[in-house]
């Protein structure tokens, strides 16, 4: 260690020190807070016996949620809707009397959450007054779950607009009006906007949105009624979500903010028109849209140079040549592309592909000469028929990805049917991708022949080291059997592939084979029957592991 | 050069130093700050006065491996080893102790082992029985016997489930 005279630093700051020795007990409200925020309701209102001290710091984090209705022996109809009102009658009277006597006690409200199922429109009045004296009270964070029953949503009244302590606002499963003529909106501090299932009013976002500069956070879901929307001068926004608001006519978004990081715009249901190009320091940027009016194209991806994460989908892309490059991309998630799209993406790490074409466009656009990570992580979702040209497009495909990068590969089969003939492809004599070092295969309802048949013509396409496999084994016993029993048989016993003009299949190559069931190390078995027995009382999607010896 | 350039030296209140890199200390934020209100001096001791030197060793281990691992995982996995590291570095942490290292690190100013910390104490004292948490934090009760069983009263509901420790 470096031991010359030094010259001393003191600390200057005229922030006092928060712990002196006779408050060594005591700890400061922030970190109080702090703690808080990270307990559940009934914790807090535990912990408001402690002293006076916690008790109106913990009263600052007010949540209610209703309680589910106990259980009861069989009623009619006309007893349970009854005993719903009376339950929910409770429930309020218990809401009420809290709030009264937290607004009396003057404390600051930290956060308001409300969570009921609203059984009668009639019954709105009072979540009426709750929020009205909520927004009164300096609230900073407000969270509002209210459902109900019949059809017509729970409007929200429009005293909300008048707390202008606010800084996050969560709506679910509501409807939220304009505010009446001559009254303005007053969310100066706004910070987060999150609503989900929300009817809205045409232009009502745009409106609250224009009179919070300060705003962060932006997230619509399922919101039907957005329509168009403009993001400007704000100058805060950082994360924007948007999925599935749409509504005729053809929803428009501009967001014209430049800093903004993270944008998410979902709409997969009807053309949608947008313009990001004003989002240059984009981190993250997801996309899925139907078909766009006139999209991208007119900025290009190149345009976002500090772009992380990428996630491009849509039918729309076949259509038109789409050239993705970026030197910081580190995650991609693609669907088809067309066949002259260019991925030219040194640093990828991890890509996930939706295939949905025998034709893998998406992993032959990706060039390989300029990729610089040693592991490249790729995620392939099957959603259509498994033909003998997706064998023969996937074989070439993680040849062509595996020429300069180790690979580890992720197959995600979901429903569907494998129409090809395994005779076909062994009359061709293409030599399997060697050494592939680890190949996990999710099946989710399948059919026991199209699982054994897509397991043989993986194992002609590739010859991995490792084969995992996580599926729901209760459905797939019959496919366990089947592998293990196939790996069990040694070359001389075989006696298959019998026709000497195709070529031999997998069996003939496996050395040797090992087993490892995630949470139970490695595992020996007699015959299929006894992995099968083990296998059956295992949590549903346990892992198995093959360790192959080619 | 580099070698003393990238260190910096901070003081306990016992007076113990501890030679830290630059990466390391650069995120309690009070340092970086002192660090740079002096900006061009050669040696670098940033006294703290009221931290204990059990604290400061602790604070230092936290911050060494979440450099080290953010480094080794540059390309992914990050998260899930820090998540793994942090479980193993708060049972080495007596839960006494957590109190004491959670002002230290507010005073500090280091975001992410604050929130650490916090949740670690939300745990501990979940599911506890208030005279434990009241021993706890050294909690007196200035509630008069009436205005606590009043309060329980109310929240009847949420006692249920509580265990002694």
């Amino acid at each position: 260690m470096n031991l010359r005279p030094r010259k001393k630093i003191k600390f200057t700051t005229t922030e006092k020190p928060l712990i002196c020795v006779n408050r060594i007990s005591q700890l400061p409200d922030d970190i109080i807070h702090r703690i808080l925020s990270f307990l559940t309701t009934e914790a807090i209102i535990a912990l408001r016996t402690l002293s006076k001290r916690w008790s109106s710091i913990g009263a600052a984090y007010t949540s209610f949620a209703e309680p589910p209705l106990p259980k009861q022996t069989f009623l009619s109809c006309r007893q349970r809707l009854q005993c719903l009102q009376e339950h929910h009658d409770k429930f309020m009277n218990f809401v009420n009397c809290s709030l009264q006597r937290v607004v009396a006690s003057k404390i600051y409200l930290q956060r308001f959450a409300l969570t009921v199922n609203l059984v009668d429109l009639r019954y709105a009045s009072r979540i009426d007054d709750c929020i009205e004296l909520v927004s009164k009270r300096c609230v900073n964070e407000l969270d509002l779950h209210i459902k109900s029953k019949r059809g017509t949503p729970y409007t929200v009244p429009r005293k909300i607009y008048e707390a202008k302590t606010l800084s996050i606002l969560r709506l679910r499963h509501c409807k939220l009006e304009p505010p009446a003529d001559g009254e303005s909106i007053k969310f100066t501090s706004l910070k987060q906007l999150c609503l989900t299932q929300v009817k809205l009013e045409d232009g009502i976002v745009q409106s609250i949105i224009s009179s919070c500069s300060m705003i962060e956070q932006l997230k619509l879901v399922t919101c039907p009624g957005v329509g168009c929307l403009r993001l400007s001068d704000l100058p805060y926004l950082n994360k924007v979500k948007i999925s599935q608001c749409s509504k005729l006519p053809i929803p428009i978004l501009t967001v014209d903010a430049p800093n903004v990081r993270e944008l998410i715009y979902h709409e997969s249901t009807q053309p949608c028109k947008f313009d990001i190009s004003a989002c240059t320091r984009l981190t993250r940027l997801s996309l899925r849209y139907a078909s766009s009016i006139d999209d991208l194209y007119r900025s290009p991806l190149s345009l976002y140079s500090d772009l992380e994460i990428l996630d491009l989908q849509g039918r729309c892309l076949l259509l038109k040549r789409v050239n993705i490059c970026g030197h910081q991309l580190k995650k991609l998630t693609s669907s088809d592309l067309h066949t002259e799209s260019i991925i030219d993406v040194p640093n990828l790490c991890c890509f996930r592909y939706l295939c949905y074409e025998d034709s893998m466009s998406g992993i032959f656009a990706i060039r390989t000469s300029g990729l610089k990570t040693r592991l490249l992580m790729l995620d392939i979702f099957v959603r259509k028929m498994m033909t003998t040209l997706w064998f023969l497009k996937f074989r070439e495909s993680i040849e062509h990805l595996r020429s300069n990068n180790k690979l580890n590969l992720k197959l995600k089969l979901y429903p569907f049917v494998a129409s090809f003939n395994l005779r076909e492809l062994e009359h061709m004599s293409i030599p399997p991708v060697q050494r592939l070092k680890y190949v996990e295969v999710q099946l989710k309802e399948i059919t026991y022949v199209t699982s054994r048949r897509c397991f043989d013509g993986l194992l002609w396409s590739c010859r991995p080291d490792t084969l995992a496999i996580v599926t729901r084994w209760r459905d797939n016993l019959a496919l366990l059997y089947y592998l293990f029993e196939s790996m069990k048989e040694t070359e001389g016993k075989l006696n298959c592939c019998t026709d000497l003009r195709t070529s031999k299949c997998w069996r003939h190559f496996l050395k040797g084979y090992q087993i490892k069931i995630s949470g139970k190390g490695k595992c020996s078995f007699e015959d299929g029957f006894a992995i099968m027995e083990l296998v059956q009382n295992l949590a549903p999607y346990t892992k198995i592991v093959f360790q192959l010896k080619w | 050069m580099a070698s003393t350039d990238d260190k910096v030296i901070l003081k306990s209140s016992e007076g113990e130093c501890f030679e830290v890199d630059m990466a390391v200390a650069s995120h309690l934020q009070i340092v970086k700050s002192v660090l740079e209100d002096c900006e061009g001096s050669s040696d670098k001791v940033v006294s703290l006065f009221i931290v204990e030197a059990k604290y400061v060793a602790m604070i230092i281990e936290y911050y060494k491996n979440y450099v080290e691992l953010k480094e080794k995982h540059e390309e992914g996995g990050f998260e899930e080893k820090l998540k793994e590291f942090e479980k193993q570095f708060l049972e080495q942490i007596d839960k006494k102790e957590l109190k004491g290292l959670v002002m230290a690190v507010n005073y500090l100013n280091a975001p992410a082992l604050f929130d650490v910390v916090c949740t670690a104490i939300a745990k501990h004292i979940e599911n506890k029985s208030v005279e434990y948490v009241r021993e706890y934090f050294g909690i007196v009760n200035d509630f008069t016997a009436e205005e606590e069983a009043q309060i329980r009263e109310e929240h009847r509901w949420a006692y249920d489930g509580v265990n002694d420790d």
